[in-house]
């Protein structure tokens, strides 16, 4: 039950939000606080708003104010300044022509100690050059080309300068200048020019400066040329220069310190802003007065400008807003203070009463919640006082039942023991026991544990028996086994070697393959080039045949010139016969025509020279025979080798007709070679693929092979283990008793 | 110049110039084939041409008697030169024989036939081109040897009758 609630409890607060999280007490307080607290700070927030907003209306008109007054008093100064000049301008002493330098110089410098505020004061002719000037100071040179002296020329009166510096002097100055007209005619006959130091201006405006406040006077090229000098001093030390050699001076520009300047010079009237100055970094409250225009003074275009600090200016507000801050504070405080002790006091029964109902759900049942009051709080109280008692009750029941459920459970215990205790034997294998069916609670549990046991008993009786086998029968097989392992062993190896020398057959067959290729081509090549000679035999037996004819028709011509030969012979021995016949006849002539003595002496000479002639046709024919004879030889000797080339021409041709068959023979064969090569070489390329089957296949066989050996190993392995499990079996079967009777 | 048909044209055109060399006439034949030889043909009566059959051999007489022959009604005895002097013989068995029948100069004059190899023709030389050098000849002339007649390379024998004829006196019957 009181789980239960705190339960609950965890429930809701897991389930809620901060607010519902924050205790009632503290959350009761806070209200309290916020209700009286926030009026306050309403109120006083906006009181101060109010009085910020006059009080600051009024500072910035009291600035403005001022400011105007500064830019007006300035302007006053230079108008005097400009009337200065002008009535010196119409001193009789430098109009007049006669007056001599000297009195003049007397004159100006009456004028300058009269006036005190002007450092130097002199007179020029109308060139520029110098007529007279007050003592001190240098000696002027020719003023002609200065600004301020052609502006007076210009306008034929007296002009003031902006501030400039000094070109004789080097001191910072502002100058008055005039030109001196003739009395009648009103011409310009002479210059007067007087030199006011720019100090003499800021003593006259020295007022203006106090403790948190400065003033700045801007020229018309909006250069602070007046102001705080040390800020001025900064510039001017930045570029190395002292302030009273003010030669020095480097114009500042009016937004160099004050950047927001621009903003509120555009409005062309008195205004104000709260800006920063960039030199000193400070917070100031700035009051802008525009130029002012004075009857009777040129446009010198100045402006006027008062600072002063926030810090200061903004004094009155500030203490204005911690007046209303503390005040804030302390109320604050004082609600806090009384709402806190008025939500205690209300509180104080309610937390009360949570600490009871806390200690009862921590099961501290005896507590009881002290009744007070008659109202709501107090019935609470007394309710829970109630279903406290009622939970106590229900409690103390239970605590019997749990009595005699544990005292059934002991009995229980102690008959299981003792069951157990017959029984134990058994545990150890030995099947002999039997339990006592005594007990009443395990009759039925010992019954059937003894007819367990019996059964057990047969079932270990019956196993002892088929371990001794099996192990027997392991015994023998494993033997076996092992042999059958081994063969399949060695025929893995066998299956192998096999193997390899089927894949070297193969090779060799792949290699012959090759070769059977390669003969196949040389036969073929050899085949083509029978063919080719073949041919040429043909033709060289055409030609020996040619060479027999002519060989033959030649022999027949020899044979005719032998016989024309013979005919020749023939002839010429007739010749030398005839000649023979015609020298004896000469010799007998000449022999007769010398016996007719002086007579025949002509005749002797006729017969001499027909011996003579004979003789020489005997020659001639001899010559002829001779040659005859030659041919004759020659002939029979052309007739033997006609002869022996005829009967070398045969034999050749025979020769070449047997060759000729013999290449016929040849081309049968190389063709029948070829056609052999060629089955051959397909007989040899089948052969290959099929050895290279035969490789695959025995290789399957050898993969075969070795996963048998491989399994028969395994089933070595297996028998052995169960073998070893068998033995193990056989001594976890022998440690069971049995009755020596089964 | 050296074909023979060349030599007879110009010995044709010497035919009918009427000039006759100096000197006396010789006969010139060969003795066999290496040999040839002159005789004077202040002795020859006249040359012939005899067949074998015209001539009847003698018996009983050594090989250089040929026989008996009967011509221009003399009947004469001829001899084989060659063999009488000693010399090869070409004429052994021939068909035919060209003779050269001369006619001795002593009482009582007698015809006699020489039978030569090859008659080859009458030259004419005065004796002062008759050289008595014996050298150059073959031994077996030098018996009947008159001279020699320098030719162009070597040196023909001139052979004397009367000395010829003193060598039939060493012929007597086998």
């Amino acid at each position: 039950m009181t789980n239960q609630a705190a339960a609950s409890v965890n429930i809701s607060e897991s389930s809620s939000n901060l607010g519902k999280s924050l205790k009632l007490k503290t959350k009761a307080t806070l209200l309290a606080i916020a209700i009286g607290v926030i009026p306050v700070l309403a109120v006083g927030a906006t009181a101060y708003y109010f009085a910020n907003k006059s009080i600051t209306k009024q500072l910035l008109e009291l600035k403005e104010t001022q400011t105007a007054e500064l830019q007006d008093k300035v302007s006053r100064f230079m108008k005097e300044k400009l009337g200065d000049i002008k009535l010196m301008a119409d001193l009789n002493v430098f109009t007049n022509p006669n007056a001599t330098p000297e009195q003049k110089a007397a004159t100006l410098e009456s004028i300058k100690s009269a006036k005190g505020i002007y450092d130097s004061i002199a007179v020029f002719d109308l060139k520029g050059e110098p007529i007279a000037q007050t003592k001190e100071g240098k000696k002027l040179g020719n003023h002609l080309s200065r600004t301020y002296i052609q502006d007076a020329l210009k306008v034929n009166g007296a002009i003031l300068s902006q501030p400039t510096i000094s070109k004789t002097q080097g001191t910072f100055s502002i100058y008055a200048a005039s030109t001196i007209k003739d009395k009648t005619t009103g011409k310009p006959v002479a210059l007067i020019r007087a030199r006011l130091p720019v100090a003499a201006l800021k003593e006259a405006i020295q007022n203006y400066e106090t403790e948190g406040q400065q003033f700045y006077l801007i020229n018309e090229a909006d250069e602070a040329f007046l102001g705080a000098e040390e800020e001025l001093k900064m510039q001017n030390a930045a570029s190395g220069e002292t302030t009273t050699n003010t030669s020095g001076y480097q114009a500042v520009l009016s937004e160099q310190i004050f950047p927001d300047l621009k903003s509120i010079k555009s409005v062309e009237e008195v205004s104000s802003i709260v800006t920063t100055n960039q030199i000193n970094q400070t917070k100031q409250l700035l009051s802008y007065a525009p130029p002012s225009k004075l009857e009777g003074l040129q446009d010198l275009n100045w402006k006027a400008i008062l600072v002063r600090d926030a810090e200061l200016a903004f004094a009155t507000q500030r203490q204005l807003g911690l007046t209303i801050a503390v005040g804030l504070g302390i109320t604050t405080l004082l609600v806090g203070a009384i709402a806190t002790y008025l939500v205690n006091q209300a509180t104080k029964p309610l937390i009360e009463v949570v600490a009871g109902v806390k200690k009862i759900g921590g099961g501290d049942l005896d507590t009881r919640l002290a009744v007070t009051s008659q109202d709501e709080l107090g019935e609470l109280n007394t309710n829970i006082n109630l279903m406290t008692k009622q939970i106590q009750g229900s409690l103390e029941e239970q605590k019997v039942l749990a009595e005699q459920q544990r005292q059934e459970k002991e009995k229980l215990e102690i008959a299981i023991f003792t069951l157990l205790e017959e029984v134990s034997d058994a545990t150890d294998g030995d099947l002999t026991v039997r339990a006592n069916l005594d007990s009443m609670e395990l009759s039925t549990v010992a019954d059937l544990f003894n007819a367990i046991i019996t059964s057990l008993q047969d079932i270990a009786i019956e196993a002892k028996q088929s371990t001794s086998q099996v192990g027997l029968s392991l015994k023998q097989n494993e033997e076996e086994i092992r042999l059958l392992a081994e063969q399949a062993i060695a025929e893995t190896k066998e299956a192998q070697e096999t193997l390899r020398s089927v894949q070297q057959m193969s090779q060799s067959i792949q290699a012959v393959a090759e070769n059977a290729g390669q003969a196949e081509k040389i036969t073929d090549d050899t085949y083509n080039t029978i063919v080719s000679s073949t041919q040429n035999m043909d033709s060289t037996v055409k030609s020996i045949l040619e060479l027999r004819t002519t060989v033959g028709e030649t022999a027949k011509k020899m044979k005719r010139l032998g016989e024309s030969s013979l005919k020749i012979s023939q002839v010429v021995s007739f010749i030398e016969e005839i000649a023979l016949k015609t020298n004896v006849l000469s010799i007998n002539a000449s022999v007769e025509a010398g016996r007719a003595g002086e007579y025949g002496q002509g005749f002797t000479i006729v017969a001499e020279q027909v011996g003579a002639l004979a003789e020489q046709s005997a020659a001639a024919t001899k010559e002829i025979a001779n040659i005859v004879s030659a041919i004759q030889a020659e002939t029979q000797e052309v007739n033997r080798a006609m002869e022996s080339g005829t009967t070398q021409v045969v034999e050749t041709t025979r020769l070449v007709e047997s060759t000729k068959q013999s290449l016929g023979l040849v081309l049968e064969k190389s063709q029948e070679v070829n056609q052999l090569m060629e089955s051959i070489s397909q007989s040899t390329v089948s052969q290959a693929s099929t050895s290279q089957t035969i490789t695959n296949l025995m290789q399957k066989i050898a993969e075969l092979s070795a996963t048998t050996s491989q399994s028969s190993t395994k089933v070595a392995q297996s028998i052995g283990e169960t073998a070893q499990v068998a033995q193990k079996l056989e001594s976890t079967v022998a440690q069971f008793k049995v009755a020596e009777s089964v | 110049m050296s074909s023979p048909a060349s030599r007879i044209q110009a010995n044709l055109t010497e035919l009918f110039e009427a000039n006759i060399a100096p000197g006396n006439a010789y006969i010139k034949f060969q003795l066999n084939s290496e040999i040839t030889a002159l005789l004077s043909m202040a002795q020859v009566q006249k040359s012939l041409i005899a067949k074998a059959e015209q001539i009847t051999p003698l018996p009983s007489m050594p090989r250089s008697v040929i026989g008996m022959i009967n011509s221009g009604d003399r009947v004469f005895c001829v001899f084989d030169l060659a063999k009488l002097l000693g010399l090869s013989s070409e004429l052994t068995n021939s068909q035919q024989y060209q003779i050269i029948v001369l006619q001795t100069v002593n009482e009582p004059s007698i015809f006699i036939g020489l039978a030569i190899s090859q008659l080859q023709g009458i030259i004419r030389f005065t004796r002062d081109k008759v050289q008595s050098s014996v050298d150059d000849v073959h031994p077996s002339l030098s018996s009947c040897l008159a001279g020699v007649l320098p030719e162009a390379d070597n040196v023909i024998p001139i052979l004397e009758l009367e000395r010829l004829l003193k060598l039939f006196a060493t012929i007597s019957p086998n």
